[in-house]
């Protein structure tokens, strides 16, 4: 499986072997259909605050499940092979997030523009941004396979106390997940968050 | 215990003790501080720390489950019977997230130490059963569909579960105590059924693992699985209880009562700091009512009155004291006839609703009414507004008249 028919070596095909490449795919396109079903409708979620509760929509929510496909899809099978390879891993990861991560960029696009919900696509993408970066922030310090904790602690507040006001006009900085989508703090903090969360998550991967 | 200790050294909840602390302390404290101040409402508060707990173990325990299964060590671990090793790790895991909650409960209850009374402990156990019950829904989930992404898809599953299905009063799942105001308390019947849907869905997760492994060949083995995990969905949704509510009226005590404005101003002995306030707002209302209508004999806070109707609510602040308070004292002067012309019960109802309008912009020495959303007619408000203008004697003999249209006889 890891050659190709001439029977040379393939790094691509092995690449995508050991880190389970196809089951990843399979993963985010489960979560396209999901926000394709869901897309901008808006859910009420209970506010436990004892205020108004403000609906959410998928492409509030649904992104947080595509961040952690992306981090997810770097757990790696062969690890030991992996670290002694003659490419260095930092690179290897750094080609393999640019590529989950437009994956999960295309499907996020398309599966709003199925849903004719085109108009949610920034707020999507944003979220996307931000949530790939927590998420890369908790493989970095807990594992790859814990990658998705930290995006979970964090979205338990934001959509169970948070008081974002109609259309998140009035979103607090940590509620920047359910802000408006031209929220300029929400853009800065879920940039910020993807380029601490992937440059720490580099950085250990060569450690 | 050597196991359980392994077991703790070794669980995957140690990792993410921190960041959910962290979750759980911002559940409780990025809320408004009127849950603060009183054991009953600090102590309720403390049941949204166990809200990430829960969500977040649903996924650790589906994550560990899986990725055993996955790895095949169950097998490794044959030595000891596999139902003794899944209880062994659950109860490690339980013992992490426990303490992380007991940890954020202990803080919040730091913000009410000097207050009447002490915690009301059922509110812990309630937060506790849920985190147990999750870690064993997760084990469950771990077992039966073992991926890389199940603790993540158990996470996110566990959190429309908690938030959209089991959100309601009337679940045993409840994963918060939703309303916690000092004149209802968790009900025993809600709290029993509660800890044998946790017990049940133990059991389940400790013997379905079996069950996986057997293969259902072996009918002993597998039967326990199937029972218990077919007892623990019986109880979910058929146990008797089911219609009862999660929260229950309080059984009235004995108040602590002081005078204030002519009558007497109780309340619950766990608010017993903030009965100055309560006296001080009902002088207020006999100030502002003096002349057109005489207090009550006793004035009772919320759930101490008879039948557990009515009385004022110390919780929302100064304004809604003195407006509960105002109610409290046209109440007791209101009529209420069966059979009366629909044109006879509205002027008895804008008289009320004048009165207690003027009145409450005296006591709060305010010309402005109080801007409350009413339905109908509101043309009322006006002539109220206009009075308020009028020397103090007019505005007395004004007021008796909308009192005497009020409690008119039938």
């Amino acid at each position: 499986m890891l050659t190709r028919e001439d029977g040379a070596f393939s790094p691509l095909r092995s690449h995508l072997w050991s880190h389970h490449g196809v089951r990843s795919i399979l993963f985010m396109a489960g979560c396209a259909v999901a926000l394709t079903w869901w897309g901008g409708q808006a859910v009420l979620f209970p506010n436990l605050s004892g205020e108004e509760a403000i609906p959410a929509t998928g492409a509030a929510f649904v992104p947080l499940l595509l961040g952690v496909g992306v981090l997810m899809s770097t757990i790696d099978d062969m690890a030991d092979f992996s670290h002694t390879a003659a490419l260095p891993r930092r690179r290897v990861l750094s080609l393999h997030l640019a590529v989950a991560f437009g994956c999960a960029t295309t499907l996020t696009c398309l599966a709003l523009f199925l849903s004719r919900d085109a108009a949610a696509v920034p707020l999507a993408l944003r979220n996307l941004l931000g949530f790939t970066g927590l998420s890369a922030l908790s493989a970095a310090l807990l594992g790859p396979r814990l990658a998705w904790l930290f995006p979970v602690a964090h979205t338990v507040p934001t959509f169970l106390i948070g008081s974002p006001g109609e259309r998140g006009a009035d979103a607090r900085w940590w509620e920047w997940p359910r802000a408006a989508a031209e929220n300029g703090t929400a853009w800065a903090l879920a940039v910020l968050l993807l380029v601490a969360g992937t440059g720490a998550f580099l950085w250990r991967a060569e450690r | 215990m050597t196991g359980f200790l392994i077991e703790f050294r070794r669980s995957p909840m140690r990792w993410a003790a921190l960041p959910l602390f962290a979750a759980s302390v911002a559940m409780v404290f990025f809320v408004g501080g009127s849950w603060q101040g009183s054991w009953p409402e600090t102590s309720a508060a403390t049941t949204r720390a166990a809200v990430p707990l829960m969500i977040a173990g649903v996924g650790l325990a589906a994550q560990q489950a899986s990725r055993l299964r996955r790895s095949g060590s169950d097998l490794l671990l044959a030595a000891r019977p596999l139902p003794q090793v899944e209880l062994t790790r659950l109860a490690a895991d339980a013992a992490w997230l426990s303490l992380v909650y007991l940890l954020c409960t202990v803080a919040a209850w730091a913000t009410a130490v000097g207050a009447p009374g002490g915690p009301w402990l059922e509110y812990p156990v309630f937060g506790l059963s849920g985190i147990v019950f999750a870690l064993a829904l997760g084990h469950v989930l771990g077992r039966l569909a073992p991926t890389r992404f199940t603790g993540a898809v158990a996470a996110i599953g566990g959190f429309l579960l908690f938030s959209l299905v089991f959100s309601t009063n009337f679940s045993p799942l409840a994963y918060t105590a939703f309303y916690h105001a000092i004149d209802v308390r968790l009900s025993s019947v809600h709290l029993t059924w509660r800890l044998v849907v946790m017990a049940l869905a133990l059991a389940a997760a400790c013997t379905v693992g079996r069950l996986l492994e057997t293969g259902g060949r072996r009918v002993a083995t597998s039967g326990t699985g199937a029972f218990f995990s077919a007892a623990t969905l019986i109880a979910v949704a058929a146990m008797p209880g089911s219609g009862s509510l999660l929260l229950a009226d309080r059984e009235a005590e004995e108040p602590v009562c002081a005078p204030g404005g002519g009558s007497s101003v109780c309340v619950w002995p766990e608010h017993a700091d903030r009965l100055p306030e309560a006296v001080e707002a009902a002088g207020k209302v006999a100030r502002a009512a003096e002349g057109v209508l005489p207090p009550p004999a006793r004035y009772s806070e919320h759930g101490l009155g008879d039948g557990g109707t009515g009385g004022f609510t110390l919780d929302h602040g100064s304004r809604d004291l003195l407006h509960t308070l105002l109610l409290e004292l046209t109440d007791a002067h209101k009529t209420w006839c069966e059979d009366e012309s629909e044109k006879d019960l509205q002027n008895r109802v804008n008289a009320g609703l004048r009165l207690e309008a003027w009145l409450e912009a005296r006591a709060t020495r305010s010309a402005e009414l109080p801007s409350y959303d009413y339905a109908g007619d509101v043309s009322w408000q006006q002539e109220v507004r206009d009075v308020l203008t009028l020397p103090e004697p007019r505005q007395v003999e004004t007021a008796t008249t909308w009192a005497e249209e009020m409690r008119a006889p039938c």
